[in-house]
């Protein structure tokens, strides 16, 4: 049995939150107010996360499959674990491709994107051939780092006097509605309802006592530096230039001229962000692994091979990052993540709710 | 043996295949360049390229000079789009355009006038090299022409010309430094009307063009900043000059120092001047609706010092620098009065007043925007506070001292 300790939780957590979001403008449909729409994203993603946690304290020693399947049953289980381990692959797939399109645009436009995509893809397989353990710890460590670089680019923001606060009004032009409208559930969605993959991870903490407080800070402290980060982005562009901006934060940074001579500072946002993308790819690639390990009696280091060979193949499934980028937002964001996300786990929730009550009516009939 | 000759082949091959030899950049096969310019000619774009010769740039040691190369070479291609004419260049250069290092983007008014700006900042949006940060200029005659002017002290002339503008924008608030992402952003506001200060030789063009002009101490001809180029929606409408562009950059908050020479006001003394330097101001926009009309409010207040004086008045006196305050507080606000008719006269909002509506109250913003020249509808009041801290070296005018010789 693998362990992980509450640290290796938090920075799991943490990184895997961060991913690629702060290289995105979430909620850029609201125009100014898409900082808005990531706080109530936030705290709509906050409510699902107690959900998720709840179904976790049901079931202690359990992860999503087992649960799915003591829950639901053998036939009904089965099938919504292939749909879980379908959609994880997908969730990497789709970091992964991300990634490779990011540093055609960026830095290596001649590189061959298959070969972008292979090496992350080998990095990842590596990470988790060593185990869940090994991987955590390695998020652990690379936990300082990543907030060190997001905390120093937030201070040269300020000093390089790139920041217009005045860009945020007026508030709310058009009403609370727009703001409702893209926050749910696009920017649940994306990030915060992806941490339904912890359902797979939470049974290997050690002291599951602190699991939801350690989740719900940890998920705190990431939604406010997405809000930061959010902001940030609005005030240095503007809403309109960052409605046709690519990578908005890559944008941002390129704007950071200090003394003539701190300037150009592309690589380390690129960097930061890979980190992001690696922890986050690799965690749903695991997820993956680990539901493909309930179904099928295989050893650990086959099952790797063979889910990262999958999502190394539906990588290439968009003809384009035009077309990636478009089902992304608009197609899965709004129809299909939440099933996953939304759908499934409430159902879900409502089953152990169900049971439970059961039983302690069975047992007070029982005793009395 | 089998699987350690298995590691050393994946070892070996991931060493080759993650090198990055794809997008491998030679320095010697880049000519870096470092300002552009935009025309238009027989209807294609005309775009030329100063491109820095790093030899001549390089600094030797041990004797020897530099000089008898000049430090830059200009390329100029046409197409019928931008992108076009950037690739035709490889018809010409040996080398790989490098374009990160580019600082200056000059648009000539024919340009600007007539194709707007938004396919060129569309250009220059578009790639990853290309950089948010450089200066965008325009001129009256032919773009391709600033790029030719050496200028003394400097090497490459593209890099000198942001720091002329640097230079102007710290000492003298006339010409805004406009980096191409703020350019940009005001172009596509519905609230603001971009600009851009404008560029111009003064002298002999063809002369200075040759590296013989750097070896006389007088040149002949010299770049300098002139007026400042107004923009409605992405076209050039018209210019505003340098006594406007000092209005402008009051009401909107950019004044970080500047002299304003006023009158002596006192009796026989009309062609005497004092020079006023500002060392910090700021500008409050307060948009107002006062039956039914809206008003913006301006509160300008600045402080500064007194850096000449022919008026012999007695500043050591409270009440005479009160005096002052008041006279150089008109002066002021007189002409930023001025400035707003002409901007009403011109419908541009180049002061933002749109932009400080809409923020506080959308509602007045939604009915001004119905109107047809929404500019003409706002009226401006202007109140001036002006500080003299002290008056540097001296306190009374030299002056003073060649009038009341007593015995």
């Amino acid at each position: 049995m693998q362990k992980i300790d509450k640290y290796e939780l938090i920075a799991m957590m943490i990184l895997f939150l961060i991913g690629t979001s702060p290289l995105y403008e979430l909620g850029v449909g609201a125009k100014q107010d898409a900082w808005l729409v990531v706080i109530v994203a936030m705290l709509a993603g906050l409510l699902l996360l107690l959900v998720y946690l709840f179904i976790q304290k049901g079931n202690e020693d359990r992860n999503l499959f087992e649960i799915l399947n003591q829950q639901l049953g053998r036939i009904l289980g089965t099938i919504v674990t292939i749909a879980y381990i379908f959609y994880f692959s997908y969730e990497s797939m789709r970091n992964t491709r991300e990634f490779g399109d990011i540093i055609n645009i960026s830095f290596l436009p001649k590189t061959p994107l298959s070969l972008l995509m292979l090496i992350m893809i080998l990095l990842s397989a590596y990470a988790i051939s060593k185990g869940t353990e090994v991987f955590f710890r390695v998020v652990e460590f690379l936990l300082p780092f990543t907030i060190l670089g997001y905390f120093l680019i937030f201070l040269m923001f300020i000093v390089s006097k790139n920041i217009h606060l005045e860009r945020l009004q007026p508030v709310l032009e058009h009403g609370i509605m727009p703001v409702i409208r893209e926050a749910i559930p696009k920017v649940i969605s994306f990030p915060f309802g992806e941490v339904v993959v912890f359902l797979a991870f939470w049974k290997h903490l050690n002291n599951k006592k602190n699991l939801s407080k350690l989740s719900i800070y940890s998920y705190l402290f990431v939604g406010i530096l997405l809000l930061t980060f959010n902001l940030l982005n609005l005030t240095i562009l503007s809403p309109q230039i960052l409605s046709i901006t690519t990578l908005p934060m890559l944008r941002s940074v390129r704007l950071i001229e200090i003394a003539d001579f701190l300037e150009r500072l592309d690589p380390v946002i690129i960097l930061l962000i890979y980190i992001g993308i690696f922890v986050k790819m690799t965690a749903f690639y695991l997820g993956a692994v680990i539901g493909l390990s309930y179904l099928v009696k295989m050893s650990h280091k086959k099952l790797t091979v063979i889910v990262g060979a999958f999502i190394y193949t539906i990588s290439f499934a968009a003809p384009n990052f035009i077309y990636h980028t478009w089902i992304g937002f608009t197609r899965n964001l709004m129809y299909d993540f939440p099933v996953f996300q939304i759908w499934i786990p409430l159902a879900l929730a409502a089953v152990v709710l169900m049971k439970k009550l059961f039983s302690r009516k069975g047992k007070q009939t029982g005793g009395s | 043996m089998l699987r350690r000759l298995g590691i050393m082949i994946l070892m070996l091959s991931v060493a080759l295949l993650t090198s990055g030899c794809w997008d491998s950049q030679e320095l010697n096969t880049l000519s870096i360049i470092s300002a552009t310019s935009i025309d238009r000619s027989n209807g294609k774009w005309e775009i030329s390229f100063q491109v820095v010769i790093p030899q001549s740039i390089a600094t030797q040691t041990g004797g020897g000079s530099a000089g008898s190369q000049s430090p830059t070479t200009i390329f100029s291609t046409k197409g019928r789009s931008i992108a076009e004419a950037m690739q035709n260049a490889s018809l010409e250069t040996s080398r790989k355009l490098f374009f990160a290092h580019n600082s200056v983007l000059i648009l000539s008014e024919d340009v600007a006038r007539k194709e707007g700006v938004g396919e060129i900042l569309d250009f220059f949006l578009r790639p990853f090299e290309s950089r948010e940060t450089m200066s965008v200029l325009l001129t009256k005659g032919k773009a391709s022409n600033l790029l030719e002017v050496l200028i003394p002290l400097e090497k490459i002339s593209g890099n000198a010309i942001q720091r002329i503008i640097d230079q102007s924008q710290k000492n003298l608030s006339q010409a805004q430094n406009m980096r191409l992402i703020d350019f940009a952003r005001m172009v596509a506001s519905l609230d603001e009307s971009a600009m851009a200060p404008e560029l111009e030789v003064s002298g002999d063009l063809t002369k200075q063009s040759s590296l013989d002009a750097l070896k006389s101490t007088r040149n002949d001809a010299v770049i300098k900043l002139g007026e400042l180029g107004v923009f409605r929606k992405d076209k050039l409408v018209g210019w505003i000059d340098q006594k406007d562009s000092r209005s402008v950059a009051w009401l909107s908050d950019r004044v970080s120092s500047m002299m304003v020479v006023i009158p002596c006001t006192a009796k026989g003394q009309e062609n005497q001047l004092l020079s006023y330097r500002v060392l910090k101001s700021s500008t409050k926009l307060e948009p107002k609706v006062i039956h039914g009309k809206s008003v913006i409010h301006a509160k300008i207040s600045a402080t500064g010092v007194i850096d000449e004086s022919g008026c012999n008045l007695d500043l050591k006196n409270p009440g005479v620098v009160r005096d002052l305050e008041r006279t150089i507080s008109k002066q002021i606000g007189g002409d930023v009065m001025e400035t707003w008719s002409h901007l009403q006269e011109m419908n541009v909002d180049l002061a933002g007043f749109m932009n400080a509506i809409h923020r506080k109250d959308p509602s007045t913003w939604r009915k001004l925007m119905k109107t047809k020249r929404p500019i003409e509808e706002i009226s401006l009041r202007v109140q001036v506070k002006i500080n003299i801290e002290h008056t540097n070296m001296i306190t009374k005018p030299y002056s003073s001292l060649l009038k009341d010789q007593k015995f």
